[in-house]
Parts: structure tokens; C-alpha cells; sequence
């Protein structure tokens, strides 16, 4: 999911013959980050393993050199977030009940940025993560994924949906069948093409 | 004019990709601004030429096995493809080869003007090919005989797939162009309920090079003495391989038969068929061979055959054929008799006529004069008929048509404000562009 196309090369105009349309190019990972002007604070939430956190603090280092940033989650005794404010989860997890007792105070520094880090490229997961992530008041909020995607943050796309809605949901396919038979029976079989006259039966070529 | 591609597929595949990637290239060159959006797992990287977006799930609506997850995928991906709409503000939206109504719906909540390729009979048929379940052509539009019939297994993702056909073909109807390959496939629209009026004919193109460099390329590839018969295609039923294989039973002439295919239907069932019809040492089989590539045997071939036995939308393999001086020998079903002039650019044989089938190959083999006669005739049919500036000329009049109409989805279904869409100075305002057939 990236919403920044790539630049496009020099066109070398219609080339109908060769058929190099395939050439993967190095990923770029240049989607929706807010110009370098505009921010000011950052808070990550060190929700994945520490590397893919690093990686994820490099890219904002890189592309944010003056930031200030604050670091929310468990197991922040790190050399990786000295210099930064840290919000620590009491917890095991990053849940809306563990994020709690620090809301007010994360609710006192507004931030420019958030950013929510993935131990992969899906959402499987990460749903109350990104419940503790919708109540962060941030002016733009980013997800960090495992292969160094990066995105825009949309709590639809993690919302897992619970047991019993899914069990329901996925019950619910059994009105698809009268719904489904009862269009297809509506519809007539008439006219038909091509006319009889070209009908041949198809010879058993498959056993 | 800027066109927003939505595809499946965006790597070098078959025919519809082949045309998706030479549309894109045509575009450009004459100065219309493309940007893609594909299925990462479905494209074969960046290509760099112009702005790509992948997204995920873009292809089907169910697959993912979970209905819940799927809903929640379709929902992000309606998301996904509005934000992407947004950025662009194409001009017109142009889906290829594209089977997820859900796309489709994130589309057409825009409000932009929308055209559509027909590439399969997909859009009115729960099985894909229009094929009955004893194989035979089917001749009744989508309802009840498909039930009546037995088309339908009635698993959970066949019902799935029925949903989603019947969704993908109501938004289908609401003001979309679909661009039609041929003329039967037109006859198999109307008949499915689509208006004449959202039906614009536009038959394939391929690219075409000088005569001369083409009559030289011929006779650098061919030896004398060897003769070469070609299939190009997926190994799939309905491509028609068996049909082949058993013509080449009455094949008197000594030749090769060369299979340029892929899938894995080849190793379940053609390659068992070679052997026990003793043709292994008369057929010589390419797996997944690229398009640079197949172009050296067209020109290397003799004579090319199109075996088909469904509703051939177009089947592109004929013109690429001709536009390397190769005679055609193919069935006589769907867009292949469109290309295909009866004992003028190649033969039409009836279909699983495989005796007809043989001696038509036959009659190419032992007599060159004709096959380069006929081989001829066809590169000048490709010459009047199908080469890009063609295309270009038919593509861009529909795309001007549709902006200047304001040819855009309702959305009274849908509960969505449509956006007016302005005519443009200069650009004609009414008048269909479409040949009827």
C-alpha cells in the first residue's frame, strides 16, 4: 500500500519490439511523509523488534534532522532512545487499557508526526495498537512496515474484526444463496447466440 | 489528457498484458499522461516508464478464504483506490482485464468517465469461458440456464464469485464504455444486456516493422527444407491444444510443431496427450517464453495455428502472425474470423474439425507460393486494419467522447454526488465513435 508513484524515467518513446517491462527498480520509500518544515515533534510507538524500530528512527532521522522525538511502548531502556521522552508501558502490550494512564500525558504534547512500527508488512495483529494509536492526537500518522514499507495510518485497515462479528459475518454467507439463486433464476435463458444452427457438441478431448 | 490504468496483471503474461503494455506505450508516445495501479504480487516490478502504484488485493474480491477479512480488505482497498483517484484527477479511468467489482465501485464513487476492456466473457459468465460443462459453446446469456445447466458447483466460493459477477456486472451496466475486440464479442454484450451505446468496437493492434526488414527476418530464420508449424498460448482448455495435437494426425508433410505456452495444465494434460499420440518427436514445447522471443518464431514459422474452441475475444497470436508474413490456420469462433479471411490470409476450419484442421495446415506446408501469399495478404490486412496509429486514432476518440459527454457513473445506486464533468473546448461533442458491426 504506497500512495507516492515512483519517478518516471526518461521515456525512450514507443518501443513496441523490446518488452523490458518488467525491470524491478529499487524500492523507494518516499510515500506520504508531511514536509521537513512542518514538523517538529515525532512520537514513534516501539511496537515491533528493536532493529525494525532503528530502521524506522534512521528514515525519520534522515528525512527530520532537528526533530525532537518521544518514544512510547515497552522495553525502552535502550541506548536506541537516549536523548528522546519516553512514555513506558507498565505492561506487556501496547493496549488501549495499558496506554491508559499515560493518555494525559501524551495528550499534553501534541505531536507533528506518529508513527506505529510493524514486525511485518500486514496488520494480523495490530489491533489495539491501532486503537491506542487513534487516541495519540498527531497531525499526520504513518505506519512503518517490516520490509521498510512505508504508509499512511487508517484504523480500518487494522481493525480486526471481533470472534463473534466474524463468526456472524462469515454465517452470513449462507444469504448469498437464495440471493444468488433467486438473480440467476430471475434472469431469463433467452435469446441465445449463436443461433442453433452453429451448436456443435464439444468432442470428449479429457478423459 | 491524463488516464488512470486500473489492471490485474502488470507483468508480461499473455495477450491482454501484452496490449495493456503496447496501450501504454502508444499513449505516451503521443503525448497522453498514463499512471498505473496493480497488484504488487501481480507485477513484475517498476518499470519506471510512468507513476505506478501497487496495492494489494487488487485482483479478486475473495481471495482471501475468510469473508470478514475479505470485507475488511475490500473496504481498505475502495479506500486506497479513491485516495489514488484523488491525487491523479484523471481525465478518464481505463480498467483492464479487471475482475473486482469493488475496484470497480472505488472508481466509479469518483465520478470520472470510465472505460473498460473485455478481454474474456468474464463479465457475464460465472465459469469464465462461456463453456457449458460438457465443453461445448454456450450459447445462453448469465441467468437461469446457468443454473438449468449446471455451471454452478454451489461452493461457498462459487457463490462468492456469483456475487461478485452479478455486483461487477450492475455497475458494469450504469454508463461505462466497455471496449469491444470484436464482433462477436459485441453480439455476446448485447446479448448479456449492455447497450449498443456503451459498446465501442475497438479491435487489437500490434506493432508493425518495414516489409522489407520483415521479408529479410523471414528468410534469415527459415531453412529450407524444415518446415515449422506454431501454437502461442496459455495451455488451457479452451485454447484448443488437444484439437491440435490430434490434427497433426492427418499432417501429411514432414514438420515440426513448436508450443510456445505455459501453465501447468500443459503437464496434466497435453503432455500426457503428446506422448501417447507418438508426437514426441515432431513437437518441440517452450515454457513461459518471453515476447522478443516469440516474435523470432513467428517469423521462424510457416504456418501459425489457432486452435481455440471457446469465444475467442480477439486472439492478438493472429495479427502478430501476420505482421511477420505468417499464414493463419484457426478455428471459426469468436474475433478470429474477424482477422481471418478465408483462403485469403490463412484457412478457417470448423470447430474440433480436426481432419480439416490437418489438411488445412497441410495445404500451407506443400505449397510456400500460397503460405507467402497468404502471409502477405495478412501483414497487409494488419497494415489497413490494426497497427497503433489505428488503435490510437479509435482509443483516443472514445476517451474524448466520454470526457466530453461527461460519460461518468451514475451514482444514484450508489448514494455518491457525482462530479460534473466539463466539456473541453475543441473536442467534439456527441457522435458515437463506435463501429457497430
Amino acid at each position: 500500500m504506497e500512495l507516492t508513484p515512483s519517478p518516471v524515467n526518461v521515456s525512450s518513446g514507443v518501443d513496441g519490439s523490446s518488452r523490458e517491462v518488467a525491470t524491478p527498480l529499487p524500492y523507494e520509500p518516499s510515500p506520504w511523509f508531511p514536509p521537513a518544515d512542518c514538523v517538529r515533534t515525532i512520537l514513534v510507538l516501539r511496537t515491533a523488534p528493536l532493529e525494525q524500530v532503528r530502521l524506522a528512527i534512521e528514515e525519520l532521522r534522515q528525512r527530520y534532522p532537528d526533530v525532537r522525538f518521544a518514544v512510547l511502548g515497552t522495553g525502552l531502556d535502550h541506548g536506541l532512545f537516549d536523548g528522546m521522552e519516553k512514555f513506558a508501558i507498565r505492561e506487556r502490550w501496547v493496549t488501549p487499557r495499558s496506554y491508559a494512564p499515560l493518555r494525559r500525558q501524551v495528550e499534553l504534547h501534541p505531536f507533528d508526526l506518529a508513527v506505529v512500527c510493524l514486525n511485518s508488512d500486514h496488520v494480523v495483529g495490530y489491533g489495539r495498537v491501532s486503537q491506542v494509536m487513534r487516541r495519540i492526537p498527531a497531525r499526520v500518522k504513518l505506519g512503518a512496515g517490516y520490509t521498510g514499507r512505508w504508509f499512511e495510518w487508517g484504523h480500518p485497515d487494522f481493525s480486526e474484526v471481533p470472534l463473534v462479528f466474524r463468526w456472524a459475518i462469515n454465517a452470513s454467507l449462507v444469504l448469498l444463496y437464495p440471493l444468488v439463486a433467486i438473480y440467476l433464476l430471475l434472469r431469463p435463458a433467452r435469446p441465445v447466440y449463436p443461433p442453433r444452427d452453429r451448436w456443435r457438441s464439444a468432442p470428449r478431448y479429457e478423459p | 489528457m491524463r488516464v488512470l490504468h486500473v489492471c490485474s496483471f502488470y507483468r508480461p503474461l499473455g495477450g491482454a498484458e501484452k496490449l495493456l503494455f503496447d496501450v501504454l506505450d502508444l499513449l505516451e508516445s503521443h503525448g497522453i499522461e498514463n499512471a498505473v495501479v496493480a497488484p504488487e504480487a501481480q507485477s513484475g516490478g517498476r518499470t519506471g516508464r510512468r507513476r505506478e502504484y501497487f496495492v494489494d488485493y487488487l485482483e479478486y474480491p475473495f481471495s482471501r478464504a475468510d469473508l470478514s477479512t475479505a470485507i475488511r480488505d475490500n473496504r481498505r482497498l475502495v479506500r486506497i483506490i479513491r485516495a489514488i483517484v484523488d491525487k491523479e484527477r484523471p481525465d478518464v479511468i481505463h480498467l483492464h482485464n479487471q475482475q473486482n467489482p469493488f475496484v470497480y465501485h472505488a472508481c466509479a464513487s469518483a465520478g470520472i468517465p470510465m472505460v473498460r476492456n473485455v478481454h474474456d466473457p468474464r463479465l457475464y459468465c460465472p465459469t469464465h469461458w462461456r463453456l457449458l460443462p460438457d465443453r461445448s459453446l454456450c450459447p445462453y446469456p448469465v441467468g437461469r440456464a446457468c443454473v438449468r445447466e449446471g455451471c454452478l458447483d454451489w461452493t461457498p466460493g462459487t457463490v462468492k464469485h456469483v456475487a461478485a459477477l452479478i455486483f461487477g456486472r450492475h455497475l458494469s451496466l450504469k454508463n461505462t464504455t466497455l471496449i469491444i475486440e470484436s464482433q462477436e464479442s459485441y453480439r455476446l454484450a448485447l446479448q448479456n444486456g449492455y447497450r449498443e451505446e456503451q459498446l465501442c468496437l475497438i479491435p487489437n493492434f500490434t506493432t508493425l516493422r518495414p516489409l522489407d526488414e520483415e521479408l529479410a527476418e523471414k528468410e534469415r530464420h527459415q531453412k529450407p527444407g524444415q518446415k515449422n508449424v506454431l501454437f502461442v498460448g496459455r495451455a488451457s482448455y479452451e485454447k484448443g491444444l488437444h484439437l491440435l495435437l490430434r490434427a497433426m494426425a492427418h499432417v501429411r508433410s514432414d514438420c515440426s510443431l513448436h508450443l510456445l505456452t505455459a501453465g501447468d495444465y500443459f503437464e496434466r494434460s497435453v503432455e500426457p496427450l503428446i506422448r501417447s499420440l507418438g508426437l514426441t518427436s515432431r513437437v518441440h514445447v517452450k515454457l513461459g517464453t518471453g515476447y522478443a522471443e516469440t516474435a523470432r518464431y513467428y517469423s521462424l514459422a510457416d504456418v501459425v495455428v489457432v486452435p481455440s474452441v471457446w469465444f475467442e475475444t480477439f486472439c492478438l497470436v493472429g495479427i502478430e502472425a501476420f505482421s511477420h508474413l505468417t499464414p493463419v490456420v484457426g478455428t471459426r469462433t469468436g474475433g478470429i474470423s474477424d482477422w481471418c479471411v478465408d483462403g485469403e490470409t490463412g484457412f478457417l476450419v470448423d470447430l474440433y474439425d480436426e481432419a480439416g484442421m490437418g489438411q488445412a495446415i497441410d495445404r500451407l506446408l506443400t505449397n510456400p507460393e500460397m503460405a507467402r501469399q497468404f502471409g502477405l495478404n495478412g501483414y497487409r490486412s494488419v497494415e489497413q486494419h490494426y497497427t497503433g496509429n489505428i488503435y490510437f486514432e479509435r482509443l483516443s476518440a472514445l476517451y474524448e467522447r466520454v470526457v466530453a459527454n461527461g460519460e461518468g457513473p451514475s451514482h444514484r445506486h450508489l448514494g455518491v454526488a457525482r462530479r460534473a464533468v466539463q466539456p473541453r473546448p475543441g473536442v467534439p461533442g456527441g457522435g458515437t465513435q463506435a463501429e457497430g458491426p
